[in-house]
């Protein structure tokens, strides 16, 4: 029983001793942190960057009726380690990027290549997680954060990935997280193509609508033949492609849709083309089947993409079955023309955005090969061919409702 | 003899072996020596179990009385006691290792700058208590845990399928001297685990269980680390790969869409710390019973606690600013880490197969 | 100095534990050796001749002077033998005495007068015997029964009159089921061993009644069936009957602590059940079965974790519906045990993992809240147990209004007060419901402290001091033994079973016994050709 007891005794003290030793892990309850959901980088006035950062508001009773969900913090620093030690001077809590979904550059800095610092020093620091999506702003960051701001959901994090991914489904937009550009950046096999949004002030958002409302006024009185009306300020228009952790160049939503086709990131998408030259329109539902790259020894090249297409409306006064034809005669030669155009103007932005890298690589059997084959350097001189197939898929429908 | 050898049947032996192979061989990844030149993580250390397999089944089917055994009747009593301390260096380092890549994304990428040290007491108390069991305990903790281990494993790397791309895997890899020294490298790591089954042949009720578990082990594990290294490979090219400490903990940080599933890899983090700690704690026990029964001791515990402590001196030796001094050590270690354990096995069982036909009359 | 020093650590020093595997090796003296509740070398008084000398030695053994319920009855066998009966007066049915004992030897008529005679022809009590040993006798008539002494006769009789009041058989209070018998054990061992028979109608049933405790105060049962139950199992138990040494009046749980395998383990390793049904399946399944007398829990050994945590209702379920609630039970055990530890470890340290949504509501609900949230969970925690035991201790209505108003007043003002938020309320309360999931009592309580282990370790490590929690105490479990089977058993290790471990199988595989009691055969009836 003695023996027992001592042993016991002496358990409890090498317990006793290690515990204190060990302590706490530092933790920071939830009501301390102030957690970014996204973070704003701009060109500086004073300091080489100025960076907003927009803060998930808590969610409670009294704040329901508050313009939109979220607190905006900003402040200019050489490096972002200095904007936050600044921020954190005056609030009450400590910033965690743990939820950080979003980085927003503005044009400028893009251009001029803030990704790198940003990207390659903090993330770890931050831990903040590669799956955030960039955005290059077409104005200043922090005014298109502000365009993000609804009263009527309070979860801007929500809205933001809403909107990104509500884009997708159009087929025209690119969504690509952090973790692409660090790929893309790695090793040159391709090259990294982000969201390119504008800010508009002269839409008149839901919030506004509902103010005018609850004036008494016409929700939409403010609102002119041709304005824009409702939802939110900021909005996506196109793609911004990159070399390396530069921007080049951009690309319109009808390009940033051809892209996605050839990189097979695309789904579905409506695209309105003008019928011939009778001066009307057809509206196509096209459905990407498959698309497959290849890169020969010779540094020959070929896209081939297989569509499938639906005819949603048309404006033309022409029969269905010239628009059969139509459709899977003339529209994949368009079609074929235009991602070439695109090509060349990503290729005129030294950027390979079609990701023809990827087949590329698998010409070499070491790494030691693709590194010394210098792909960067020969895509300038690359020059492929697109071929475009697009099967009729009114046919499928017809037959079915038979 | 306080040995706490115990017994467990298959199925404990096999998840015990398989999460120790598993955890020892992609925990302990060097991402700039295995990436470097390409990947072929998932080529080179399924071969390496394998290898470790050939190595370890010649050395059981002609040992009597365990690893123990084998080298007493090898080495003589002498010359086995100095095999059994060579061998459990190999073992101890790689109970180690993996846990010095844990230490390092705890405290970097989990806990916010919070001190190794701090870290690994509260990993430390509960090898030591699962080693101190012994045995019997190891291999039921290994049962009711593998299985959940596992699963976490796939599901981690399965939840990452959308972002697969099969261009990442190239350049493929190819035969030459860099697979080959990639495939030695693993070597050191998978070979120990399934040594120490043959350490505990008693508690695995005999040889022929022993070789039945070493080849259950060894397919079992070799699939789920190339199905591991597969998914890694699809997901990062291997430029990134070198880049990052246990990319596996970070296969999930693409996904675009963030639901709560995806967001698990802190559970799954700790879930293989599990296994970690598991593995270290029956590497830890199997090297103690060797260094026990070579050195006639009466008693494991003693060896269990010093070998523990030797293990997280090891773990937490590279965070030390004195760890310039003794880096040579682990250069060495990483080139010739396999000879540790694969030689002495191979020369014991040689010179036993020798002895052993020499004793079969004619 | 040294020796000391290993022997506290334990060095070399080998922990003797039994497994049902093998053998015991040698025999031990034979269950009820000291019957008598003396020890062996303590003298016994020699056996009384007379009448007068029996009278005497009763009322000083008795202590009859300051025993009231002592009765000796001189009387004459015949009207000319002298005779005695001594009985306890409130242990002996005094009807049984009077009607059938004194009254046909006061009226005897025969010419010859002895004790076997008597008991052959004209006492009419079915259960009788001659004993020569007094400490039978003191026993026995402590036991209820009544003695009779004839003068002049070497041995005396023992005859069965027991008459004591006892609890009508209720239902069982702890451990309710919807469908399913609702009869319970009570304190009198010859009827739990009666309703054990009720169930169990085969004849290598064996209920093997006999004293233990160092005074011989504690009169039990041991019930199993003869050629089923594995040998050594049997002789290992009666092995650590045999051992026990004391003079307090053992209930059933004290018993089961002194013969369990690891007294400071909180998880029993001896099922206790205030249900009939219950123990006769598992003595079916080669269990083996205690009753002890005034204790209306049977113990049940050996036991595994995945056997506590089995309710008898989910055999009298239908599959599909059994296994629902055996999912539910094991999601609710697991809840309790990890969700407040889980959710700390979340809200402290690792806040990626929740979603922007649930971050603000906690945020929001805790912004008036002053204490820690560690502190805030540890007190609410603290509260339910409060309420818990609060509510078993007051009988009745009250004791169910206690848990009603603590549950929603208490908490209510407690979040009005700002003293606890209504996010982690919530996760208390649902680990307190998935709490009496449990089955089995002594689990719960196990699993509710546990828990609060569980919220202490992830309030200093997160998840990597939850996790270090809940491996100790895995391991913990992996090595603990029930009667040498392991506690995980047949999880880990892996033992053949028919039916699923979680799931409820289909209803002809409960047929068989479980392979852990290694009984000497599967218990199956031979089908028919």
């Amino acid at each position: 029983m003695k023996t027992k007891l001592m042993r016991l005794f002496a358990a409890i003290t090498v317990f006793a001793s290690i515990m204190p030793l060990s302590a706490c892990l530092d933790p920071v309850p939830l009501d301390e942190c102030g957690f970014v959901i996204t973070i704003g980088i701009d060109r500086g006035r004073e300091k080489r960057f100025y960076y907003t950062f927009a803060l998930q508001r808590p969610l409670s009773e009294q704040n329901t009726d508050a313009e939109g969900g979220a607190i905006a913090l900003a402040a200019e620093g050489d490096g972002i380690f200095e904007a936050i030690n600044e921020m954190e001077g005056n609030v009450p809590y400590s910033l965690d990027f743990s939820r950080t979904n979003f980085l927003i550059f503005s044009r400028e800095t893009a251009e001029a290549g803030g990704a790198e610092e940003l990207i390659s020093t903090s993330f770890d620091a931050l831990k903040i997680r590669t799956s955030a999506v960039m955005i290059v702003s077409e104005g200043s960051a922090s005014e298109f954060i502000g365009g993000m701001y609804s009263n009527n959901d309070a979860n801007i994090s929500k809205l933001l990935s809403a909107l990104m991914l509500d884009e997708k489904k159009t087929g025209m937009v690119t969504v690509m997280s952090v973790s692409r550009l660090l790929e893309a950046c790695s090793d040159g096999r391709f090259d990294y193509c982000a969201a390119y949004g504008v800010y508009d002030d002269g839409i008149i958002t839901d919030t506004g609508q509902k103010k005018s409302e609850s004036d008494g006024k016409n929700p939409l009185a403010e609102v002119e033949i041709g304005d824009r009306a409702g939802g939110l300020k900021s909005m996506i228009v196109g793609a911004a492609v990159f070399s390396g952790f530069r921007m080049t160049g951009t690309l319109t939503r009808y390009e940033t849709m051809l892209l996605n086709m050839v990189t097979g990131a695309f789904k579905t998408g409506v695209v309105t083309f003008p019928y011939k030259d009778t001066g009307g329109t057809v509206s196509v539902l096209l459905s990407l089947e498959k698309s497959r790259l290849a890169v020969g020894n010779d540094l020959s090249g070929s896209a081939r993409i297989t569509l499938t297409a639906a005819v949603h409306g048309k404006d033309a006064d022409v029969p269905d079955s010239e628009i059969d034809a139509w459709l899977t005669g003339e529209l994949p030669g368009i079609l074929a023309e235009d991602m070439l155009n695109v090509f060349m103007k990503c290729r005129g932005a030294d950027s390979d955005a079609m990701r023809f890298g990827t087949e590329a690589v698998k010409l070499f059997s070491t790494a030691a090969g693709w590194n010394a084959f210098l792909w960067k350097e020969r895509y300038r001189d690359f020059l492929p061919a697109f071929y475009v197939a697009v099967k009729n898929a009114d046919k499928y429908i017809g037959e079915d409702m038979q | 003899m306080k040995l706490k050898q115990g017994r467990i049947g298959f199925a404990a032996g096999t998840s015990l072996a398989a999460l120790a192979v598993f955890s020892s061989e992609v925990f302990s990844i060097d991402s700039k020596t295995m990436y470097a030149n390409g990947n072929a993580s998932y080529a080179a250390l399924p071969l390496a179990v394998m290898i470790s397999l050939l190595i370890l089944l010649p050395a059981a089917a002609v040992s009597e009385g365990g690893l123990a055994g084998l080298f007493a009747d090898a080495f003589g009593k002498a010359g086995g006691a100095v095999a059994a301390a060579v061998v459990s260096v190999g073992f101890v380092r790689a109970a180690a290792k993996p846990m010095t890549g844990f230490l390092e994304v705890l405290a970097r990428l989990v806990f916010d700058g919070v001190p190794y040290a701090r870290i690994l007491l509260y990993i430390m108390p509960v090898t030591v208590l699962i080693a101190w069991k012994g045995f019997e305990s190891i291999g039921r903790l290994a049962l009711v845990f593998s299985g959940l281990i596992f699963v976490s494993v796939l599901i981690a790397a399965a939840s990452a399928a959308p972002e697969f791309e099969v261009s990442r895997l190239y350049p493929l890899p190819s035969v030459n001297a860099d697979t080959a020294g990639k495939t030695l490298s693993g070597t050191a790591f998978a070979l120990p685990p399934l040594a120490a089954l043959l350490t505990n042949e008693k508690g695995l009720g005999g040889k022929r269980n022993v070789l039945k578990t070493a080849a259950a082990a060894a397919a079992l594990s070799a699939v789920l680390i190339c199905f591991t290294q597969l998914a890694l490979g699809l997901v990062y090219p291997y430029g990134i790969l070198s880049g990052l400490s246990m990319p596996l903990y970070r296969i999930n940080f693409l996904s675009l869409r963030q639901s709560y599933a995806l967001r698990l890899d802190k559970l799954f983090i700790m879930m293989w710390l599990t296994g970690c700690v598991i593995s270290c704690a029956y590497l830890v026990y199997s090297a103690s019973l060797l260094l026990t029964v070579s050195f006639s001791a009466r008693d494991v515990t003693p060896a269990v606690f010093t070998l523990s402590a030797a293990v997280f001196c090891f773990a937490t030796a590279e965070f030390s600013e004195k760890y310039a001094a003794v880096s040579f050590a682990e250069s060495f270690f990483s080139r010739f880490g396999a000879l540790f354990a694969a030689v002495p096995i191979l020369l014991a069982a040689a010179v036993g197969s020798i002895r052993k036909g020499r004793r079969i009359p004619s | 100095m040294f020796m000391r020093l290993t022997d506290i650590v334990g060095f070399d020093k080998e922990k003797r534990s039994f497994e049902l595997y093998e053998k015991e090796k040698g025999t031990p003296d034979p269950f009820g050796a000291w019957r008598d509740g003396r020890a062996k070398d303590e003298k016994e008084p020699p056996f009384p001749r007379s009448v007068c000398e029996a009278y005497e030695l009763f009322s000083k053994e008795f202590n009859r002077g300051k025993n009231g319920d002592v009765v000796l009855r001189r009387f004459l066998t015949g009207k000319r033998r002298a005779s005695l009966a001594v009985y306890m007066n409130g242990m002996a049915d005094d009807t049984k005495v009077n009607d059938f004992i004194l009254r046909p030897l006061m009226t005897f008529e025969g010419e010859r007068i002895t004790l076997k005679g008597l008991l052959e022809n004209t006492i009419r009590i079915g259960e009788t015997r001659r004993v020569s040993s007094l400490n039978e006798v003191f026993l026995a008539v402590m036991d209820g029964m009544t003695a009779l002494f004839l003068d002049g006769e070497s041995e005396a009789a023992i005859l069965e009159t027991h008459g004591f009041e006892k609890r009508a058989i209720g239902s069982a209070e702890n451990e309710k089921v919807v469908s399913g018998p609702k009869e319970s054990f009570t304190e009198s061992l010859r009827t739990n061993i009666t309703l054990m028979r009720r169930l169990i109608h085969e004849k290598d049933l064996v209920a093997e009644t006999g004293l233990t405790g160092g005074g011989g105060n504690t009169r039990l049962a041991i019930v199993y069936r003869e050629g089923v139950t594995n040998e050594a199992l049997l002789t290992e138990i009666k092995r650590r009957l045999g051992r026990i040494r004391t003079g307090s009046i053992l209930t059933s749980g004290m018993l089961g602590q002194m013969i369990e395998d690891d007294r400071d383990s909180p998880l029993p390793q001896i099922l206790s059940t205030e249900r009939p049904d219950r123990a006769a399946s598992r003595v079916m399944q080669g269990c083996v079965c205690i009753l002890v007398e005034g204790s209306p829990f049977a113990l049940i050994m050996p036991v595994t974790f995945f056997s506590l945590m089995n309710s008898p209702e989910d055999v009298y379920l239908r599959k599909p519906l059994g296994t629902m609630l055996r999912l539910v039970r094991y999601a609710g055990a697991a809840a309790s045990v990890l969700l407040p530890g889980y959710f700390l470890s979340l809200t402290l340290y690792h806040h990626g993992i929740l979603s922007t949504e649930v971050l603000s509501t906690v945020m929001a609900s805790r912004m008036m809240v002053f204490e820690p949230i560690g502190v805030e969970m540890l007190l609410l925690l603290f509260i339910f147990q409060l309420i818990r035991e609060a509510g078993q201790r007051v009988p009745g209505n009250i004791g169910q209004a206690i848990g009603i108003i603590g549950g929603l007043v208490m908490g209510q003002a407690a979040v009005t007060a700002h003293l606890a938020s209504p996010v982690v309320l919530i996760i208390v309360a649902a680990s307190g419901l998935g709490n009496f999931c449990i089955p089995d009592y002594q689990t719960q309580l196990a699993a509710s402290y546990f828990r609060i282990f569980a919220v202490i370790a992830a309030w200093m490590g997160g998840l990597l001091g939850l996790s270090a929690a809940v491996i100790a105490a895995a391991c913990h479990m992996a090595g603990l033994k029930s009667f040498g089977v392991p506690y995980l058993a047949p999880f880990a290790p892996r033992a053949a079973r028919k039916r699923p471990l979680i799931f409820r199988g289909d209803i002809g595989m409960h047929e068989r016994p479980d392979d852990v009691t290694n009984t000497s055969f599967d218990g199956r009836l031979e089908e028919e050709e």
